[in-house]
């Protein structure tokens, strides 16, 4: 044991620690009740320096400290009387020190309150002087240290600066330091508790310097998402749930944006019905009758929900739920409208425009929502003309884009399809439409609405409203995906090794049960930040007075992602999905067992989580990269990009028939699948025959999605 | 082993959407051809000796069986599928499959083509017409060819017994406006005439279709085809089905 090297004074300087002079303060105490001898006084301040040496290890005491100390050592060694008189010198000394500061004049040309050293906190724009007392505060608060504790780590973070001469440090240096000493003192957890996120000058300046095009965001935008992301993975997540993702096991999506929701769906008739919950007073839907007032607050709404959704938001059946206002209009009238509000929806990012066709039965019966926001008489279904000039209005305007800016700035349409769609003209002819946008321009994605009750999401997660009782109003086909947590299926079959199969499954089982658990925690992030009065999500979460949200977060979906089937089975089994029968059924073995861990998880946990094919080209490549860095023994045979969820290899050697089918197969256990079909490799295909190709598809498959196109983008 | 004797199979495409309209159709390839066109998109299949590759029966009606669902029809292409007397059987066996069949011929074996109309084993008869007929169509066709077949055979689909369509590809400096004009008188009355371009050798659209528009004085139903239409609103193809000429 060290002995007290130094003693604090009270204006901060430190002295060498004197055993004698406590000695004689001893002495001079017993004096003054009769002792006179002056080694009981030295063997007393022995047993005192003793004492601090114990109490005091590493850390300064101060001059309070030590006359405690002497305090203490007096009384429990019987010494009363001497007690007594130190007792009443201390006091005097102190009535003495305070009358001697009240008479002071102030210090003149100091800026701020004596303190030995200033801290430069930059976060919180403040300046002050390094107070132990401050200190000792936040590390109870931050490192849920004991009180004692506390004091004892701010008081030598203090004297550490002290030590080091340094007249100021930073909010950063100061930081380290507080972790350096509870590290010293083994205090991990507590450092842990503190936590803290830095960002490195470098990353900073490449935010606001980039490099390349090909950074999104604002500098502000980019820094808050790293900073956010290193939160979400020290903070939010398990532990073992970062380190998955970080290795490239699975994918958690969003994370750089930890309060927002994975996809959103907002119906038109919500607002036309209600407003918009986060604008004061009272909501007059006659007020927005004219379709192009409610074009202009449909924007409003969707351009306040879209921050809040990191992937996807989507209009449903909007040429359904606008037909109504606009019944009666000329064609001319109907493109002049989907022009203005393609024009009010331009440049949010990842909104997606659903134009219903045929929906089913339990949607098209609906009471129709008249101009003033109330139900008419009349259903959906009276206005399905309209319905569908508008729908083919949408259509032209955007392939043509005239005045419309570029063309990847407007809203993609989405053509929905319900039940004998494809069997009535006058939806053909929208389709042929829909047709000729996606072999001369871009690609259309068609979904296949195959049960009664009808589905709603975005083009890469989709939910089928199972609470028919809801239908029952069309403002309430709204519907929230909160986050998405991806399996990156490849690296089970690189850890199982090649052609051990139930090795695969038992690391199948333990990514999915990874990934779920992230999904949970990041459920647990969402659901805190829609319940928080004035949270991130309550704008959209809560509703107001007789307002319901326009989210109903009761009712959320969270949605698991699979990516790179087809080289995992590839890996594991030496054929892709398109070369046998049996890589095929393996394919659907390891969905199957994906979706039963996840069902059983659901349940137990009480959320709705679906399983939907990851084919965001950028997190396929993300995983390929990861998973060559992490076996560069298979560098060669792993590709640039993994296959999108579950789908054949594009340049697989099949016709389009086997493709929809064994996809179609594949997609059966997941909620959102898309096969891409690109038909222009051999001429032109007529558009009556890319109809009888969805014809056949909606008829001999279980395809939930196609993307129509002439070829990829 | 079927069809033992049918005619030489030189390769099939399982599913295509570009080869009969408004069709999802599997395309049959028979090898050997009577004439040497100068741009032939299938010079591979003009030999019929056996050691050009043939596909066994078995596999081509294993392939359309297992599409059963997907395709409506097969196309039979050449090579000149009517040269071979042996073709029929080879259409006997896809009609028990209940498949529609197309049939694409240079019409000059009349007799066959009256005898597959004549039994019911075709739905449908493309036939190209690749040159005025005087000496330019020997020209066209690289060899010499037997005009007065090309007669009958236009003469048989223009009796109207089954469906059929006339077509013409047209290449660079080969064709005149004027002989195409003469080729549409020569089977005026026709349903369907369909002109096509040969990627990166033919005429652009805007020319194909001044000349679909002078053809359409004699032929109904006058077609452009065959040509990416990159610059072109997809509406105006699309809307009413293909452009279409009339006259």
């Amino acid at each position: 044991m060290k002995p007290v090297p130094r003693i604090r004074k009270r204006d901060g300087e430190l002295v060498e620690f004197d055993e004698s002079r406590i000695a004689d303060a001893i002495y001079k105490a017993a004096l003054s009740v009769g002792g006179e001898d002056r080694f009981i006084a030295e063997e007393l301040a022995g047993v005192v320096s003793l004492f601090l040496e114990k109490s005091f290890q590493g850390v300064i005491p101060t001059i309070e400290d030590v006359q405690d100390m002497v305090e203490k050592v007096l009384i429990e060694t019987g010494h009363a009387g001497t007690a007594k008189s130190y007792i009443l010198y201390r006091e005097e000394r102190t009535r003495i020190r305070d009358a001697e500061a009240r008479t002071r004049p102030p210090v003149q040309g100091r800026l701020f309150d004596p303190g030995p050293v200033l801290v430069l906190d930059a976060a919180e724009e403040q300046v002050g002087p390094l107070s132990g007392e401050v200190l000792s505060r936040k590390l109870v608060a931050e490192a849920r240290l004991s009180p004692r504790t506390a004091d004892e780590v701010a008081r030598a973070v203090e004297d550490r600066a002290l030590q080091l001469g340094l007249e100021s440090v930073t909010g950063t240096l100061l930081a380290r330091l507080i972790d350096v000493e509870l590290i010293s003192r083994g205090l991990l957890k507590a450092v842990d508790n503190r936590g803290g996120v830095l960002v490195p000058r470098q990353s900073v300046e490449r935010s606001l310097y980039p490099k390349t095009h090909a950074r999104s965001g604002t500098p502000a935008e980019r820094i808050a998402e790293r900073v956010l992301r290193q939160y979400a993975l020290e903070e939010q997540l398990p532990r073992s749930c970062a380190e998955a993702h970080l290795d490239g096991r699975i994918r958690v999506i969003g994370l750089g944006r930890p309060s927002a929701l994975f996809a959103a769906t907002l119906s038109a008739d919500a607002i036309r019905t209600w407003g918009i919950p986060w604008l004061k007073g009272r909501f007059r839907p006659e007020a927005v009758a004219d379709p192009r007032r409610f074009t202009a607050l449909l924007g409003r709404a969707v351009r306040g929900i879209a921050p809040h959704v990191s992937d996807g938001l989507s209009l449903c059946r909007l040429n359904m739920l606008l037909a109504p206002l606009l019944a009666g209009r000329s064609k001319t009238d109907l493109r002049e409208e989907a022009w203005h509000l393609l024009s009010e929806m331009a440049g949010i990012p990842g909104l997606e425009i659903d134009l219903g066709l045929a929906p089913p039965p339990i949607f098209a019966s609906r009471k129709a929502r008249g101009p003033d926001g109330n139900s008419l008489e009349e259903t959906y279904a009276r206005f399905t003309g309209t319905s569908l000039q508008l729908a083919s209005a949408f259509l032209e305007v955007r392939g043509t884009a005239a005045g419309l800016g570029p063309r990847s700035e407007l809203p993609r349409l989405t053509l929905t399809l319900g039940p004998d769609a494809l069997d009535q003209d006058e939806v053909l002819a929208v389709v042929s439409r829909a047709i000729g946008e996606a072999m001369a321009r871009e690609p259309v994605l068609i979904v296949f609405d195959r049960e009664d009750l009808p589905i709603l999401g975005t083009s890469r997660t989709r939910v089928r409203m199972e609470d028919a009782a809801r239908l029952t109003d069309t403002a309430n086909l709204s519907v929230a995906v909160g986050g998405r947590v991806v399996i990156n299926l490849p690296r089970a079959a690189y850890r199982a090794g090649e052609g051990h199969i139930g090795d695969f499954m038992r690391e199948i089982e333990a990514q999915a049960e990874l990934a779920l658990a992230a999904l949970a925690a990041r459920s647990r992030v969402i659901m805190r930040s829609a319940a928080a009065p004035d949270g991130a999500l309550s704008p959209i979460t809560e509703g107001r007075g007789d307002i319901p949200p326009l989210l109903n977060m009761g009712g959320a979906a969270w949605s698991l992602g699979v990516a790179g089937l087809n080289e995992a089975i590839g890996y594991l089994t030496g054929e892709e999905l398109h070369e046998s029968d049996e890589a095929a059924k393996l394919g659907v073995k390891t969905l199957g067992l994906v979706r039963l861990v996840s069902s059983g998880f659901a349940r137990a946990e009480n959320l709705a989580i679906g399983l939907d094919a990851e084919d965001d080209p950028a997190i396929c490549r993300v995983l390929a990269d990861l998973d060559r860095a992490e076996y560069p023994r298979l560098t060669d045979r792993i590709p640039a990009a993994y296959t999108p969820g579950v789908a054949l290899r594009s340049d697989a050697p099949v016709d389009l028939a086997v493709r929809l089918e064994t996809e179609g197969r594949l997609g059966i256990p997941l909620r959102t699948a898309t096969v891409r079909c690109f038909l222009g490799e051999d001429g032109h295909p007529a558009p009556e025959t890319i109809i009888a190709l969805m014809w056949k598809t909606w008829h001999n498959t279980r395809v939930k999605q196609m993307l129509l196109g002439r070829r990829e983008p | 082993m079927i069809g033992s004797s049918t005619p030489p199979i030189r390769g099939i495409i399982e599913s295509s959407l570009t080869h009969w309209d408004g069709r999802i159709v599997a395309v049959v390839f028979v090898g050997g051809c009577n004439l040497r066109c100068g741009g032939c998109p299938s010079p591979h299949l003009i030999g019929d000796g056996c050691d050009q590759g043939e596909i066994p029966l078995d596999s081509v009606l294993d392939a359309i069986y297992r599409r059963r669902r997907w395709i409506d029809g097969v196309v039979i292409k050449g090579g000149e599928p009517l040269l071979k007397p042996e073709v029929l059987e080879l259409l006997e066996l896809l009609r028990d499959f209940g498949l529609e069949i197309r049939i694409d011929t240079n019409g000059t074996c009349p007799e066959a083509l009256s005898e597959v109309i004549r039994r019911d084993l075709v739905d449908f008869v493309s036939m190209e017409v690749k040159a005025p007929l005087t000496g330019q169509y020997h020209r066209v066709a690289g060899t010499t060819v037997d005009l007065g077949a090309i007669f009958d055979s236009i003469g048989i689909l223009l009796s109207g017994e089954v469906d059929y369509e006339f077509r013409t590809v047209v290449y660079d400096g080969q064709l005149t406006s004027d002989d195409v004009m003469a080729i549409a008188r020569t089977i005026k009355g026709a349903r369907r005439y369909v002109l096509r371009a040969v990627k990166d050798k033919g005429p652009s659209r805007t020319v194909l279709r001044g000349l679909a528009r002078s053809a359409g004085r004699h032929v109904a139903g006058c077609h452009v085809d065959g040509r990416p239409q990159d610059r072109e609103t997809p509406f105006a193809l699309f809307a009413d089905g293909d452009e279409r000429m009339n006259a």
